[in-house]
């Protein structure tokens, strides 16, 4: 008997995490939610354009494209390879009219090119597309103001030429 | 004294000083409440991550304890989630780490809690 209990004393101690008592399940906790709407489209395919809701951000004062505007671009390209009646598409850089037109001009035109070859790398056909910088020439919005200067720096495809509608057939 | 009785003093013994690791009814039902009071800040949890993804739907496992007589949750962790978003998993494991029993144990209690998650159909 003595031994038993010196026995269960010793378990007491550094024993106890030997032993497990098995809990009973609890019901589980229903939680239940509504599901927000759907993010409206970033990109949306018109009759004469592919409008995207986002810019394309580019490194200040360069044609290099942030990474953060890889998806938006990844989004374009799918537009184009599931619409190949968009036989051409211009893809136009635009900037505010701060620095001189030639400069901007350039910069616009190296930053559509970087576009164009970005979806490109997408799998987009560069023959369907064409790269064009119109710098501060195509304003859409006063160049006075810092919100009507961001709104004129800006990425825009439009669609130059187009066939009838083609069924897209892919391979199983 | 019999051996079975000196059995039944030992394990009782055993249980005691290991802090009876078991949950009476009180203690389960009291657990029961603190978990459905946690039900709101939980489905904010939940509808946050459905705004980044409005497929998450499954069930994650909260394990955690009731410390001895503050009854506050603490060491809480996820030991099963299959939403598998960080943000919500550390939204709900913020959530219980504020409950506490409204009667706490002379003892700590160790509790693993299921958490159904789906969206309204």
């Amino acid at each position: 008997m003595r031994h038993l209990l010196f026995a269960a004393l010793v378990a007491a101690g550094p024993g106890c995490s030997l032993i497990t008592v098995q809990q009973e399940p609890f019901p589980p906790l229903e939680i239940r939610s509504e599901r927000p709407p759907p993010a409206p489209a970033r990109v949306v395919l018109t009759a004469s354009s592919i409008t995207i809701g986002e810019k394309v951000q580019f490194a200040t004062g360069s044609a290099e494209i942030l990474p953060v505007s890889h998806g938006l671009l990844d989004e374009v390209a799918k537009v184009l390879t599931d619409n190949p009646q968009i036989e051409l598409l211009q893809v136009e850089g635009h900037t505010d009219s701060t620095g001189t037109a030639a400069l901007n001009r350039r910069l616009s035109q190296q930053r559509a090119e970087s576009v164009m070859k970005y979806l490109a790398s997408k799998g987009v056909t560069a023959g369907r597309m064409v790269a064009k910088g119109f710098g501060p020439d195509r304003a859409i919005a006063d160049n006075a103001t810092d919100d009507g200067r961001e709104k004129n720096r800006r990425v825009e495809f439009n669609i130059v030429k187009q066939g009838p509608k083609k069924t897209v057939v892919r391979d199983e | 004294m019999n051996s079975s009785l000196a059995i039944s003093l030992c394990a009782a013994l055993c249980a005691a000083a290991c802090g009876g690791t078991g949950l009476g009814a009180d203690a389960r039902a009291d657990v029961t409440a603190r978990m459905a009071s946690a039900q709101s800040p939980i489905v904010a949890c939940y509808h946050a991550g459905l705004k980044a993804n409005r497929k998450l739907t499954g069930t994650m496992v909260v394990a955690f304890a009731a410390a001895p007589d503050t009854g506050q949750f603490t060491d809480i962790r996820i030991t099963r989630d299959d939403l598998g978003d960080t943000g919500v998993r550390q939204c709900v494991i913020d959530a219980v780490g504020k409950l506490k029993l409204a009667r706490p144990q002379a003892t700590r209690l160790s509790i693993s809690y299921p958490i159904h998650f789906a969206p309204n159909p």
